[in-house]
Order: structure tokens, then C-alpha cells, then sequence
């Protein structure tokens, strides 16, 4: 961080020393002695420096304001900009070192011949077989929690990355445990630890503190719907502790010689990991054989999923800031230039050349700014960061994941300070251009008016204070636009976090209470037969559905998917794109939205579906494109399915009837049985890490509001004090006037409003869409956000007006009359 | 000029007023113990240097100001006891005030400027008319940016005549114009008090303004230093400075 930082610090002061150096090569010229001129200049920039403290203090309103802007563009963008650079530096890292498989291979068996075929196709690096089953580990509390046992005989594939203790080597004894677990249950290196597995007990010596990149989004079972590490373990062992006598590999991690970028797949990568696959489907005949590559895999494409959004968002959202800072900038400036109009021409008449004066008040802006910036991006760094890199680490698993500023951050700030300071410069350029005569004169009046709007017939009509308002405004278009763009910032960000809010509620209650209104989902373990499947159907007259992996291909494309087959009932149904629910086609498949869009296809076309693994390709026409914020992919009836010859394996009963507790532990069969409630549970606990980002954008939805509304306020009130005053002295009512700055407030609040909150939707659509490519968020954007940004831009404008113009009342009318002279 | 007193009915008068600004730890005398009488209809020039106290006393009578210690009665009634409200009342139907640097809404035509106290229910003289009385008919719909200073200050004139004050003060009236639109200004506010009979009172260093007025106060250091009166005021259009 600090070297980043270093180079931003010298890249400025570069900047400004060849901006000074340059202006004092001007200078020369207009001065024949060079060192009486340089004595001048040194006290001249003492007494300059020391104005500019004063000024800072005076105007401190409007330097803040540009402060809080700059601040805020530096702040969002390195909240998202660091764990978007710390992930992609420690996933490419992480997936390096560990030699993440290009192809996984699962089965119900393999033996060492399916093996040495795989080890034997070419372009195939190393091939590393596993068995994978699921136990119970004991804790030093003596509970007993779920452990994923993975058994290997080499570790050159997906390896294990080594945290602490000793590195796997074929053959040794002990176990390999995942770092969240013993972390979580306090385990060491060296310590025993019981682990359980259908009667079969044995202790084991913890060898060494691991990750592995085969579970870098793990769920253990199907009783978790998101990753919980820590509260279930993964860990290694040697073939030779397998708890039996035949072992059973239903894994193959396999590395390709030809795939050679990790994160960046290229389509020459991708192209050929496709044709291995092909090769290896060629000389493995098994059943429920499924071969996936990288691409394909779920934690590698959330992951990659995930840097996308993340770039997506640092390109988008300081844009925003940067403009709301910007034109704050020349709103700013170019108040202060005309109010020192006088001095500045005094300066000029006294000797000062006209790069001293200039960098004098660009130095104002560059240092704000550069405050800002690196105030905004340490804070943003320390906080925003470090809540989306928490959120993140839930769910994925990278202990070299870690906060990280990139180029672009340092590059962000400098071009923040850059543009700032070149806005400044322009606006001093302005005034500076002119002699001292010149500037010394008063200020050409602006002229007055409100435009075309005058000759409408509606004009005469107007109040007094609607046509001072509207010509105001017409003669402060820049102050006004600035104004607008503030509080079309600020209500845009609120509808997205009030909208963003209404969703994730919505979604909680969308798919478990209209999708699958089941009170209950009892999901069979891989392999249960479709009698057994049947009977728990028949006892609690459920609804039998078959889901599973599914490889979609298109004209256009070809991807996994999830397919799912629905037997007769009425607990599994499909929305259309507006929500309303429909039938599933009895003749055709139902594809999700996402899926059509990335394949392409649409109503009436045809595609070509297949099981991974089975060579067979099934084709059928599109019916219906339902919408869910599930599993993306296809949906058939059973009928259409076995109509295809597809064979009809159910592995999930939806019921509505009550479940016994007893179910799930007296039944081998069934892998879990998630209640209605417990979905709503763990959706919310999911949402729970979204709320802090409905806090986040709130927060700096608010902020922005405050800021400029309130640095735009004092500028125009200051602007008017005069005519203020004037209007007090004719005998206005202080309640009088301020409800006349009162209404230019509401109309630039008002247009504000109206054209930002628009701006919230597709905002939310941006982050939705972008968040998870597979994810089609079900958003719902009611009439609520909108009310509620629209009351709240306006009670914050009426507060922060109603607080400024509190003044009216106590303005001294001799002293402001004064001041015009 | 002589020292004689005119028996007219009193409209202001400031028993024993005194005003003191701070700022910080610095105290200012701005006037002591002043004791005066403007009466109805009286053209009035109140003469002083820089620093005097004149504009101070000015800002008293029009309420702009408040005094510290003292009286400052307007018909009758003590105006140092008004509250703000009061106050603003006062300003909005009894005095017209006008400035040096006239002070006009820069956003509003010369018809609106003058048609502003409308907006407080005032009733007024139709604004054209009134801008017809300070020969700006013509200029009506021009804004303060497009006008010379001489017609700014005639239509600030106009603004404090349009409400038919019963008192007209007048801050430096000439101070930023020619002398030709200054005798211009002065003519039209000797009218007020010749024609209309309303209370002028204008604060000045220029002593040759004293030429015009009927009574004459001088203030030095805060206080009326001396009163004088003109039996034969001269016409605005016979002075010369």
C-alpha cells in the first residue's frame, strides 16, 4: 500500500513542480532581474501561502464539499477496487500453485485402467484419482460434525495447499484437515482426531493445516445451501486409511500440458479442454459418468464471476463521483475567482506574475483534492473493502485472498487530482488572461433574465418569487446543473438501496413461497432408485422431481446447465418473465431466462441437451422461458423426457405434508430434508451480507445529498445576501424570503429527484445482472423506492435549505448593504 | 441660512440615542446623547465627514439598526421597542429608503423592482406611473444590468415613492453618479418634499447638498454638533458642487 502510495505522492509533486517550473519559465520573461525577482517572489509566496490557510478557512464550506466528492470517488472506487485486486491476484495465485484441474471427472466407480486410459490421452499432464466420501469428525468438545473425507494417492492435481505442518507425500498416515475447521475448533498440528464413517471409527494424527482448491466453494451436503466453513470439515488421507476394504475412486482431477493460463481462459484453452473431455467421455464408458471442465466448475466460475462484476462496478460507479466532484469543482472556483476578482487584479497591479497567482489558487484544489484522495481511498481500503472482502470470504475459500490497491486506484487518484486541478486551472485561466486594468473593474453584470421562458404567456402569471427563482437559476445554470447532478446522484442511489432492499426481501419469499410452495424439499442421495424415491413420494403425497447437471447446446453455444425433470403436481412451477405463473409445456421444454439469453435461443427453437459424461445427445424444442432466481437451465416434464428415451431418475420429493425429524437420520437413502423455513432462513442469512451494501450506498447516497446541496446552498445564499438584505430593508419578512430560496431549492430538488431516481433502476439492474452471470435476480421494483427517495431527497433539502436560510433572520442588513460597496 | 425653527408637527425624534458596536474586545461610539427632531414634510440634509455617524443615524431612523441606549420616536411612537416583525412593518409602509448603490433586485425589471411591494399586500402607485414620475416610462422592462447608474438610482427612487412613504431616506444618493444625474436625483427628491409633502431625509459629506434642504444637521464624532435651517432652500437645478 505504501509504495502505491509513494508513487502517487511523487506523481503529484512531479506534476506540480513541472507546473510551477513552467510557469516560473514564463515569468522570466516578463521580469529583467532575475534575482530581485526571485527575493519578490519568495515573500510574495509566504504571504500567498498564508492567504491560501485563510481562504481554506473562509470558504471552508465549498472546499469540503469538493473534499467529501473527492473523498467519496476515492473511497468507493478502492472499497471495490482493492478485494477485486486482492482476489485476482491471490485466485491466480492460489490456482497456480495449486494446479487446479482443467477437467474433473466423476463416476460411480473408477479403477486404475480408467485411470492409466485418462493418464494416456494426449496433452494430459497428470491425472490425481480420489475417493470422496462423507463422514463425522469428533471436536475437542466431543461434538460430532460432518467431515468431507477425500482419499488420494497423489497430489499433483487440485493439490493441497500446505498452511502449516507437514506436506503429503504417498503412503504416510494422518489426516490433512482444512484450515476453517481448525481454526474454528481450535485444532493443531499434531493433534488426534476421531473421524467416523458407517460404524467404522478411526483416530488419526493431524498432520498438517490445509486448503484445496477442489473445494473452494464447498458445501458439504445438501442440507447447506451456501457455504459454511468451520462448521463442517474437509481433509485428506492416504488410500491406505480408507475405512473398508475396497475403495471406491469416483473423482479424477485432471491437468492438461495444452491449457496454460489458470484464470484467463483463453478460447484456444477453452478449445482445448472441450476436445480432452471429448477424448476422455471416447474411452470412459460408466455410469453416471460426468465430466466437467474448469469453466464449468461452480467455484471457479463464481470466482471468475466474481472479478468480473467487480471491474464492472470500479468503472462505473466513480464515474459518477468524479463528476459530481468536477463540476463541484468549477461551481466552486470559478465563486471564488469572482469574489477575489478585485484582489487578484490588486496582486497582478502590485507585480505578481500570472503563474504565481494561478498555481496560488490551483494549489487550493490540487490539495483538497489530493486530501481527498488519499483520505477516501485509505478509509475506503480500511473499511468498504474489508466488508466486501469479509462477504466474499464466506463463501469462497483463498487463504491467500487478501485487500490489495492496484495501478488503477493509484492511477484513479492521480486523475481525480489531475482533472481537478486542470478545472481549477481553466477557471483562473478565465480571469487571469486580462491585465490588471481590466480585472480591476467591477465584473460585467450578467444579464438578467429567464431566456425564451419570458415570452410565454404563462410567465406573467408567475409569482414574484417564481420569476426571481427561475431567472436566478437561468443566470446560475452552472450552480444549477451541479445542483441537479447532486441530487440526481443522491436520489439514483437511493432507489437502488430502498429497490435493492425490496428485492432481496422479495427474493427471500419468491421461489419457496410461488416457485416450489412446498413446506418441504427431501433430497435422495446419488444412486437412490426411483422405487425408493417413489414410496417417500406416495407416503407424503409429494411431487417427484429429477434435478441434475445438464449440458445445453445451441447454434450459437454450448454450456452446463441445470436440468429438472417434474413428475405430475403442482409444488414445482414456472414464472414467466413478468412473474405470472405458468404451465410447463407438455410437448417442450421451458428454458430460464439467463440460459436463453447466453444460448441465444428463444420460443420455437430447438436445442440439443445431454447428461455430462453420456455421449447421447437429446433434442428438443424451446416452449416457454420461465424466469428464477434458482438454478439456471431447462425444465421438462417427465413425460416429454421418457418420451426422448431419457430415463427418468428422481433425487428430490417436494411435500407440503409434515416431515419427522427422524427422517433424515433414519434413512440412508435421503441426503436432506430442508424445510420452507429453513430456506427463508438461509436466504436470509445470505441477504444479511447485502444489507451492509443497502447501508453502504445509502450512506453515500445521503452523504452526496448533504454535501452538495448544502455546499450549493451556502454558495447561492451567499450569492444573494445582497438582495436579501435589500428585501429586508424594503420590509420583507425574514419567513418571506426564506420561503422564496425555499422554492429555487424545491425545483432544483424536484428536477433532481425526477431525472435521478429514474437512474436507480437500471443501477440495480447493472449490479444485479453483472453480480452472477447464472443468478437471475428476480427484481421487483414497487412503487416504494421511489416514494421513499423522493420524500427523503426532499426532507434532506428542506432540512438542509430551512438550516441555511435560518441566517435570513439574522442578517445584518447595514453590514451586507456594506458589503456591496 | 438661519438659526430660526420652523413650528411644523414632529415626525421623528431621537431623545439621548446612543449606539455602541463591539467587535471582540473593541468598542466603538458610533453616537452619543443624540437629540433631534425631523418634522413632517421636511426636507432634510444630514452633513458630516467619513466616519462621523450620519449613515449610523440614518439606519436608525429607518430601522435598519437598533440603538443601544435612547428613544428614536416615529410619529409618536417609539420605534426601539419594535421587534423584527414590527419592524419590517414599519420599513414596508412608512419609510422609503434609497441607497448610493441603489440595491436594486438585479434579477427584476424595473417595472418588477418597483412593483415589489405589491408582494407584501402594499398598496402602491401603479409602477409605470411611478417610474413615469422619475422619467424612466420608457425603461420599464429593462434590468438593472441594462441601465446607467443615474437610471438605477431613479428607479430605486421610484421604488421608495411607488409606496408613498411618509418618510424618504436617502443614503449617499449621488454619491456613485455625475454631477448632471446627480441634480437629476436631488430634483426629483426635492419634489417628494416640495409637491408631495413627504419627509426627506438625505445624509451627505457634500456640503453644498445643505443649499437644498430646509433643515441642515451636522454630526461630528457621533454626536449633532450643530442645526441649521434654510428660510429660501435653492432649486436642485441651481446647484452647483
Amino acid at each position: 500500500m505504501s509504495n502505491r502510495y509513494a508513487l502517487f505522492l511523487t506523481v503529484c509533486l512531479t506534476g506540480i513542480t513541472i507546473l510551477m517550473s513552467s510557469c516560473s519559465q514564463k515569468s522570466d520573461q516578463d521580469n529583467s532581474s532575475k534575482a530581485g525577482r526571485t527575493v519578490f517572489v519568495i515573500i510574495m509566496k509566504k504571504i500567498l501561502l498564508i492567504k491560501m490557510f485563510r481562504d481554506l478557512k473562509q470558504n471552508y464550506i465549498q472546499f469540503l464539499a469538493i473534499f467529501v466528492m473527492c473523498f467519496f470517488a476515492a473511497f468507493v472506487f478502492s472499497g471495490i477496487d482493492s478485494p477485486t485486486e486482492g482476489l485476482r491476484v491471490s485466485v491466480e495465485r492460489y490456482f497456480t500453485e495449486t494446479n487446479f484441474m482443467d477437467i474433473g471427472i466423476t463416476a460411480d466407480s473408477f479403477t486404475q485402467e480408467d485411470l492409466a486410459a485418462v493418464e494416456a490421452i494426449q496433452n494430459v499432464e497428470a491425472v490425481s484419482m480420489h475417493a470422496d466420501i462423507v463422514g463425522r469428525i469428533v471436536t475437542k468438545t466431543g461434538e460430532e460434525k460432518k467431515a468431507g473425507m477425500r482419499f488420494i494417492s497423489n497430489d499433483e492435481v487440485s493439490k493441497m495447499l500446505l498452511l502449516d505442518g507437514e506436506a503429503y507425500e504417498p503412503g504416510m498416515t494422518g489426516v490433512w484437515i482444512d484450515w476453517h475447521f481448525s481454526e474454528a475448533e481450535h485444532f493443531v498440528v499434531g493433534d488426534k482426531v476421531s473421524l467416523k464413517y458407517e460404524g467404522a471409527y478411526f483416530d488419526e494424527k493431524i498432520r498438517g493445516i490445509v486448503d484445496n482448491p477442489d473445494f473452494y466453494s464447498y458445501t458439504v451436503d445438501d442440507t447447506y445451501t451456501e457455504p459454511r466453513y468451520g462448521d463442517y470439515c474437509y481433509c485428506f488421507m492416504d488410500v491406505t486409511e480408507y475405512p473398508g476394504r475396497d475403495i471406491v475412486y469416483d473423482r479424477m482431477d485432471v491437468s492438461l500440458t495444452n491449457v496454460s493460463n489458470q484464470i484467463h481462459i483463453t478460447d484456444e484453452d477453452k478449445r482445448q479442454m472441450e476436445k480432452t473431455k471429448v477424448d476422455i467421455m471416447d474411452v470412459l464408458s460408466k455410469n453416471n459418468l460426468t465430466v466437467l471442465t474448469k469453466s464449468d466448475d461452480p467455484g471457479f466460475a463464481s470466482v471468475i464471476s466474481d472479478i468480473d462484476f467487480n471491474e464492472m462496478i470500479d468503472e462505473v460507479i466513480p464515474v459518477l463521483f468524479i463528476a459530481v466532484a468536477i463540476l463541484g469543482v468549477v461551481t466552486t472556483m470559478t465563486r471564488i475567482m469572482s469574489k477575489h476578482r478585485t484582489l487578484i487584479g490588486a496582486l497582478k497591479a502590485l507585480g505578481f506574475s500570472r503563474a504565481t497567482i494561478m498555481i496560488h489558487y490551483m494549489s487550493y484544489i490540487t490539495i483538497i483534492a489530493f486530501l481527498g484522495c488519499i483520505c477516501g481511498s485509505v478509509v475506503g481500503y480500511h473499511t468498504l473493502a474489508v466488508s466486501f472482502f469479509e462477504d466474499a470470504a464466506t463463501y469462497h475459500s483463498n487463504p491467500y485472498a487478501r485487500l490489495l490497491i492496484s495501478d488503477a486506484q493509484v492511477f484513479v487518484d492521480i486523475a481525480i487530482v489531475t482533472i481537478s486541478t486542470l478545472t481549477a486551472y481553466f477557471s483562473c485561466r478565465k480571469l487571469l488572461v486580462q491585465n490588471a486594468a481590466d480585472i480591476l473593474r467591477p465584473e460585467p453584470p450578467v444579464q438578467a433574465g429567464a431566456g425564451p421562458m419570458e415570452k410565454l404567456a404563462l410567465w406573467n402569471r408567475l409569482s414574484f418569487a417564481s420569476r426571481w427563482n427561475l431567472r436566478d437559476v437561468n443566470q446560475n445554470r452552472f450552480r444549477t446543473v451541479t445542483g441537479i447532478m447532486g441530487v440526481m446522484l443522491c436520489s439514483a442511489l437511493m432507489v437502488t438501496a430502498f429497490a435493492f432492499n425490496d428485492t432481496l426481501k422479495v427474493e427471500d419469499i419468491w421461489r419457496y413461497d410461488h416457485l416450489t410452495p412446498a413446506a418441504y424439499n427431501i433430497i435422495f442421495k446419488y444412486g437412490t432408485g426411483y422405487g425408493a424415491v417413489y414410496d417417500y413420494c406416495r407416503q407424503y403425497k409429494g411431487q417427484m422431481a429429477m434435478i441434475s447437471s445438464v449440458e445445453i447446446r445451441s447454434k450459437n453455444d454450448q454450456k452446463l446447465y441445470t436440468m429438472t425433470v417434474v413428475d405430475k403436481g403442482n409444488l414445482f412451477r414456472l414464472a414467466d418473465k413478468e412473474l405470472k405463473i405458468i404451465d410447463i409445456p407438455q410437448d417442450s421444454a421451458s428454458i430460464t431466462v439467463k440460459a436463453s439469453d447466453f444460448m441465444e435461443v428463444g420460443i420455437g427453437d430447438t436445442i440439443d441437451f445431454r447428461i455430462p459424461g453420456q455421449k447421447k445427445w437429446y433434442t428438443v424444442r424451446v416452449g416457454s422461458i420461465n424466469k428464477t432466481d434458482g438454478a439456471q437451465g431447462i425444465v421438462l416434464t417427465r413425460e416429454l423426457y421418457e418420451s426422448l428415451q431419457g430415463q427418468f431418475l428422481p433425487n428430490n420429493v417436494y411435500t407440503n405434508m409434515k416431515i419427522p425429524d427422524s427422517l433424515l437420520t433414519d434413512n440412508k437413502e435421503i441426503s436432506a430434508v430442508i424445510s420452507h423455513e429453513a430456506y427463508i432462513r438461509s436466504s436470509n442469512d445470505t441477504s444479511q451480507g447485502m444489507d451492509e451494501m443497502v447501508a453502504t450506498i445509502m450512506f453515500i447516497a445521503v452523504v452526496v445529498g448533504v454535501v452538495v446541496m448544502y455546499n450549493l446552498g451556502v454558495l447561492s445564499y451567499m450569492e444573494k445576501i445582497r438582495e436579501i438584505a435589500t428585501l429586508k430593508v424594503l420590509g420583507f419578512p425574514s419567513n418571506h424570503i426564506r420561503w422564496i430560496l425555499q422554492q429555487q431549492n424545491l425545483i432544483i430538488t424536484g428536477v433532481g429527484t425526477l431525472a435521478g431516481m429514474p437512474l436507480g433502476v437500471p443501477l440495480l439492474h447493472l449490479i444485479y445482472e453483472e453480480e452472477a452471470h447464472d443468478i437471475d435476480y428476480i427484481i421487483v421494483i414497487g412503487a416504494t423506492p421511489f416514494i421513499y427517495s423522493f420524500l427523503l431527497c426532499f426532507v434532506l433539502s428542506i432540512v438542509i435549505n430551512t438550516a441555511i436560510s435560518s441566517n435570513v433572520k439574522n442578517i445584518d442588513m447595514v453590514e451586507a448593504l456594506k458589503g456591496v460597496e | 441660512m438661519n438659526d430660526k425653527k420652523e413650528k411644523k408637527e414632529v415626525l421623528i425624534s431621537f431623545q439621548n440615542v446612543g449606539k455602541i458596536y463591539r467587535t471582540g474586545s473593541i468598542v466603538y461610539e458610533a453616537l452619543r446623547n443624540v437629540n433631534l427632531e425631523i418634522m413632517e414634510g421636511e426636507m432634510v440634509v444630514i452633513l458630516g465627514p467619513s466616519g462621523a455617524g450620519k449613515s449610523t443615524l440614518l439606519n436608525m431612523v429607518g430601522g435598519l439598526d437598533a440603538a443601544t441606549s435612547g428613544q428614536i420616536l416615529f410619529g409618536g411612537l417609539d420605534i426601539t421597542g419594535f421587534d423584527d416583525k414590527r419592524l419590517g412593518e414599519f420599513r414596508a409602509k412608512d419609510v422609503g429608503i434609497v441607497f448610493q448603490f441603489y440595491n436594486l433586485v438585479p434579477t427584476f425589471t424595473a417595472y418588477e423592482n418597483v412593483a415589489l411591494m405589491r408582494e407584501l399586500g402594499i398598496e402602491i402607485m401603479d409602477p409605470g406611473e411611478a417610474l413615469e414620475l422619475v422619467g424612466l416610462g420608457e425603461r420599464k422592462d429593462n434590468f438593472p444590468s441594462q441601465m446607467s447608474g443615474g437610471q438605477q438610482q431613479r428607479v430605486s427612487i421610484a421604488r421608495a415613492i411607488a409606496k408613498m412613504p411618509r418618510l424618504l431616506l436617502c443614503d449617499e444618493p449621488t454619491g456613485a453618479l455625475d454631477t448632471k444625474t446627480g441634480q437629476e436625483v436631488l430634483k426629483l427628491l426635492q419634489l417628494q418634499s416640495k409637491e408631495y409633502g413627504r419627509t426627506v431625509v438625505m445624509v451627505t459629506h457634500n456640503s453644498a447638498f445643505a443649499d437644498i434642504a430646509d433643515k441642515v444637521v451636522l454630526v461630528r464624532d457621533g454626536t449633532v454638533s450643530d442645526i441649521k435651517y434654510n428660510e429660501n432652500p435653492l432649486d436642485a437645478e441651481e446647484l452647483e458642487w
